[in-house]
Order: C-alpha cells, then sequence, then structure tokens
C-alpha cells in the first residue's frame, strides 16, 4: 500500500474505497456461507432423498418394458388439476427413475407402477381395477402391476 | 477418463475459434483459455445432440468421435499461421492489483467452491427443477436408444421437454466418458467459466484490479445456491455475459467488429440453445448490436455485423431447429389460444403484480450485492459519463427484463406462483453482465495511479 499523501484529491480517496467495499463485501458472504455450510457439516452424511427413493424403484425398473409407457396409479389423495396426480413430487421421481422409460398418467400402458405412500397398505380393489399386481418387490407403497389379459 | 473428459471442449473451442479466424491475435492467455472452453463445450453439446440425434449410440464410440474431431481441429488450428494482430491498439499496462487483493479473492472463491461441493454432497441429483427437468433430459438423451426423442415428446408437461438441451446435453456428454453417475465436475465446471468468464474480459480490458475484485462479488450466496442446484440459469447467465461483452465492448477487448459480432452470435446461440429466455436474449442482443453498428459505422456495415452475429448463432439455431423437429413440444409459458391472451393484456392489476414483485426481486437480490456494486460505481468513478459503454450493457439488461415482464403479463400460469417460483432467477441471468459492466473501467481512461481508483 503506497503511502497515503495528504495532497490527494477526494476523488483518489474515495477511489481508494470503492475495492475495500467489495472486498469487505466478498468476505461477508464466503463467511457467512463457510458457516453455514459448517453447520450442516455436522451432519451424518445420508443418501439424499432421491437417491434413496431411486434405489428402491431400481426394482421394479429392471422388469419393466425399457421404454415404457407405464402408467403412474396411485391412491387417491388431494384432487389435482387435470392430467396431474395428487403426489405430483413422487410421480416425477419414480419418472427420474425409470427414464427413459416414459410414466403416463392418462395413456393407455399394459404396465403400471403403483405408488400409495410410505407404510400404506397395498392397492385396494378400486385401483386394481383391470389389473394384475406382479411380484412383490418387498417396496412398501411401490407395486408393479400388469394389464389383465382378457380372456376371449 | 473422468478428467480427461474436459481436454476435448477446450482442444475443439481453440481449433473452431481458430479456423474460423476468430482470434484478434491480441488475446491475453486467459481469454484464450476462456473462449476456447466456452466455445467448445457449447459446440461439444451441439456435437452431443447432432449424434444422438442421427441415432448414434452414447458412450464410448461418442467420447472417441469427439476426441479425434478435437484432436483434428486442433491439428489443424496449429498448423495454421497466427494471424495478423487486428482491431484497436492495446492500452497502457495498468496498475497492478494491490498485494493483498489476489489472495483474498482466491480465498473468498475456494470457501464458496467447498461449500458448492459441499451442498452438491448433500443433493447430488440437484434440487427438483435440477433432477425433474435438465437431469431426466439427460437421462433420456443418454439411455435412450436410436429413437430416444420418440418417448422423450411424450414427457409429462411439467417437465418441459420443449426446454433446449445444452444442460442436459453437457450432463449427458459428461456420461458418455465418464460413466453415469452424479459427479460434482460439471457443476465445478459451471462456476468456473463463470468466474472465467468475468475475470478474463476484465484482465482483456487491462482492469487486473477489477478483474480481481470481480472474483469477490460474481457469486452472490443465492448464486453459489444456483449453482450447486444444477439448474441452467448460472450456464445461461455465462453465456449471456460472454456474447454482451462482445456486443458492448468488442473493441475494448481487442476485437475488431466483424470478430466481435460473430463472437457474439456465437454465445448468443449457446445462450438460446441453453434456455428459452436466452432465445429472447439473442433477439435483444442482435437488436442492440445492430443500433450501435448503425449509430457507430452506418447502415452497411450494421448489416454485416447482423450478418456475422447470425452467422455465429447459426449452428445453435440449426440444433434449435432439429430439436424443435424430433420433439414438436410446444411452451407452456405461452397461452394456448390467442382469445385468452387480450384479456390479460389489458388487466391493469398484473402490471402492478409484476412491477410490484420485480422491484421487491431487485431490492433484495443477491443479499444487496448490486447495491454493493452501485456504490463501488459512485465511490469509483464519480464522473463517468462515457456512452455507448454504459448505455449498451443497460440497453441489453432493461430490454431482457422487459421481455421477462411482457411473458409474465401473458402467462397462462397462476401469477403469484410463477412470480414466486421463478423471478429471482431469472434476475440471474444478466448478473455477471452487470458486474462485468460496473467493473470495467472507463474508456480510454489513462491507467495513472491519479485516474485508477483501483490503486491503493
Amino acid at each position: 500500500m503506497e503511502p497515503e499523501s495528504s495532497s490527494e484529491s477526494p476523488q483518489v480517496r474515495r477511489g481508494r474505497l470503492a475495492p475495500l467495499l467489495l472486498a469487505a463485501f466478498g468476505l461477508f458472504t464466503a463467511g457467512s456461507l463457510a458457516i453455514e455450510t459448517a453447520q450442516t457439516a455436522r451432519q451424518m452424511p445420508v443418501a439424499d432423498y432421491v437417491t434413496a427413493f431411486e434405489s428402491r424403484v431400481r426394482p421394479l425398473r429392471d422388469r419393466m418394458p425399457a421404454k415404457g409407457p407405464v402408467r403412474f396409479l396411485e391412491t387417491p389423495g388431494e384432487p389435482a388439476p387435470p392430467g396431474r396426480p395428487s403426489d405430483f413430487l413422487h410421480f416425477l421421481m419414480i419418472q427420474y427413475s425409470i427414464a427413459p422409460a416414459l410414466l403416463v398418467v392418462e395413456a393407455p400402458a399394459d404396465t403400471a407402477v403403483w405408488w400409495g405412500g410410505y407404510g400404506s397398505l397395498p392397492p385396494g380393489p378400486a385401483v386394481l381395477e383391470g389389473w394384475e399386481p406382479q411380484e412383490d418387490t418387498g417396496e412398501p407403497g411401490l407395486r408393479l402391476l400388469a394389464r389383465k389379459r382378457v380372456s376371449p | 477418463m473422468t478428467l480427461l473428459s474436459f481436454l476435448p471442449p477446450f482442444l475443439l473451442g481453440y481449433g473452431i475459434l481458430t479456423l474460423a479466424g476468430l482470434w484478434s491475435g491480441r488475446e491475453r492467455p486467459e481469454l484464450k483459455l476462456l473462449l476456447s472452453g466456452l466455445a467448445g463445450f457449447g459446440a461439444a453439446t451441439l456435437l452431443y445432440f447432432f449424434w444422438r440425434a442421427a441415432g448414434f449410440p452414447s458412450g464410448g464410440e461418442y467420447a472417441l468421435a469427439e476426441g479425434a474431431l478435437s484432436l483434428a481441429l486442433a491439428g489443424a488450428a496449429g498448423l495454421r499461421k497466427a494471424p495478423p494482430e487486428s482491431g484497436p491498439p492495446a492500452v497502457p499496462e495498468a496498475a497492478a492489483a494491490p498485494r493483498w487483493l489476489p489472495p483474498l479473492a482466491l480465498l473468498c472463491t475456494a470457501v464458496i467452491l467447498a461449500c458448492i461441493v459441499r451442498w452438491f454432497s448433500l443433493n447430488p441429483h440437484g434440487t427438483v427443477d435440477a433432477w425433474a427437468i435438465w437431469n431426466l433430459h439427460a437421462r433420456f438423451l443418454h439411455r435412450g436408444g436410436a429413437d430416444w426423442y420418440t418417448t422423450y415428446a411424450g414427457l409429462h408437461e411439467m417437465t418441459h421437454a420443449d426446454y433446449p438441451l445444452l444442460v442436459s446435453a453437457l450432463q449427458a456428454r459428461f456420461w458418455a466418458f465418464a460413466g453415469e453417475g452424479q459427479s460434482v465436475l460439471p457443476v465445478l465446471l459451471v462456476v468456473v467459466l463463470a468466474y472465467g468468464t468475468a475475470f478474463a474480459l476484465l484482465r482483456q480490458m487491462n482492469a487486473p484490479v477489477a478483474a480481481w475484485l470481480s472474483l469477490l462479488v460474481l457469486l452472490t450466496p443465492f448464486a453459489a445456491r444456483q449453482a450447486a442446484s444444477q439448474a441452467a440459469d448460472l450456464p445461461l447467465a455465462v453465456f449471456i455475459a460472454a456474447s454482451a461483452a462482445f456486443v458492448c465492448f468488442g473493441g475494448r477487448l481487442g476485437f475488431c467488429a466483424s470478430r466481435a459480432a460473430a463472437l457474439a452470435g456465437l454465445f448468443a446461440g449457446l445462450a438460446a440453445w441453453t434456455k428459452n429466455e436466452g432465445k429472447l436474449f439473442l433477439l435483444v442482443a442482435l437488436l442492440v448490436q445492430t443500433v450501435l453498428a448503425l449509430r457507430e459505422r452506418g447502415t452497411r456495415s450494421a448489416a454485416g455485423s447482423a450478418l456475422r452475429f447470425l452467422a455465429g448463432a447459426a449452428p445453435s439455431v440449426l440444433a434449435l431447429l432439429v430439436f424443435r423437429m424430433l420433439v414438436p413440444v410446444t411452451s407452456d409459458v405461452m397461452p394456448g389460444d390467442a382469445g385468452s391472451v387480450l384479456p390479460m393484456v389489458l388487466d391493469l392489476s398484473r402490471y402492478l403484480q409484476i412491477g410490484g414483485a420485480f422491484l421487491y426481486e431487485i431490492a433484495t437480490f443477491g443479499s444487496g450485492a448490486p447495491w454493493v456494486l452501485a456504490a463501488y460505481v459512485w465511490l469509483a468513478r464519480p464522473g463517468r459519463t462515457a456512452l455507448p459503454e454504459t448505455l449498451a450493457p443497460i440497453a441489453v439488461t432493461v430490454l431482457l427484463l422487459g421481455g421477462y415482464f411482457a411473458v409474465y403479463v401473458i402467462s397462462p400460469w397462476d401469477l403469484g406462483w410463477h412470480l414466486a417460483s421463478s423471478l429471482n432467477r431469472l434476475l440471474l441471468h444478466p448478473w455477471p453482465l452487470i458486474v462485468l459492466a460496473a467493473l470495467a473501467p472507463a474508456e480510454g481512461t489513462p491507467a495513472s495511479p491519479e485516474n485508477s481508483p483501483h490503486v491503493l
């Protein structure tokens, strides 16, 4: 740092302050983020929700047609806009997990995945109408279904 | 193989820019590296998309093809004679940064990078937007067969199959090299390119102090979280800044008008290939560049600049057209029927609601970073009035945000929800450009301590 001259103009003096302002902001930003992140670092490392859910869906995915379409079925819940399931978040998570198979809400499909929420009972008769449960993969709230064959 | 996957894009970008004759011969090494990286990663996503659109598989075959093409182009570029220096003469060497600044800026940058790595480890698939849109699209690109786009087009409307593919293709391309799995490296790549854009462009403008200062203010806490979220807003902001820099400061970067126009078009095209908002930016950048060229050099030169801009954007525009043909899904942000637009346009309460949301989000954006930056400009350059260097970035920002405002006016979604879920991210788009414009030295300022506010 150069020695301050008593003859320097106010403009130069203000100019000296300008970088210090940004330096203070940078230090404040990095410092506050570091403290906040350090507090979360004390948490035990656990699998995040998406990874954990994906590992639950994987056994079903292996039994699905590679490209789908796969119908999304759920135990009726909160009313939802047309074309959107009640539990939209889990619809998206199942779609993410089974890609590139396509998950559909209303379009025809021979395979379906039923999502009933954690700890829910097996799909009831209303959900099962026209569908046959497939092998139970042991994941509560998740079940693969196949379209019932209608005998001629 | 993981780290090796980052090499071909730099070679690809260097080869393309050299063979297209877009170097001025006056670039500093960091700018050469940055432009090669930005152009190269953008070009690699286009190459990957065209490869997949042609039905070729994603995997080792693609990695080999990209590697071979990159080597061939870089080799051909190496054989080409270095171009003579052109463009405006170099400005005198500015005063160096004070000794405390580089270590401080690097320390703050390292802390933010460490935070991003930590956040990534907690959410390796990113936020809902990232995994339900961008990473989902990447999975279709990478895992789908030759006709991946047939099932892709059937995706639920809320997963936005119409969105451009740069971010998803960048991820899928990375998987083609390194195998599928969430890695922090693509996230860090975007962050390094963001920091690098502001740093290298300011260094090129002979503002070393401003270059280091940009590292302190660029990634606000919100921007850093956006980077870790794996959404497309930060990559878009990077391409917007790179393109707008060549529109607004091409001459001061040492590039002649024709090269600056082509580079501006190249990066604006990549912005359009990143997000739908980038398509709006492409039009804004073309408009501002044409007006500047008209004002400075006349009609004929403006037409030439516009053509070069469009030539630079052409590969990305072609990819968007091919994508639209393969996946004919329209954007759900636009109202389905024209009859519903007029009542929304005439509804004053919508303007008040949107205006209020803009004011609130601007006032609270980036933990106060815009206000800190405004105070910096006031302290550092009290008499700064030079045109068009100040007006051009402001025009780009105002036109871009004005376009966003107009889209909100005719949005078919619940307006409160739409504003709350997107406006803060949209304000991130011009942020690197604003940082660049605020820190760029005034044109023609002699680099003496008396006139340089940065020297301590």
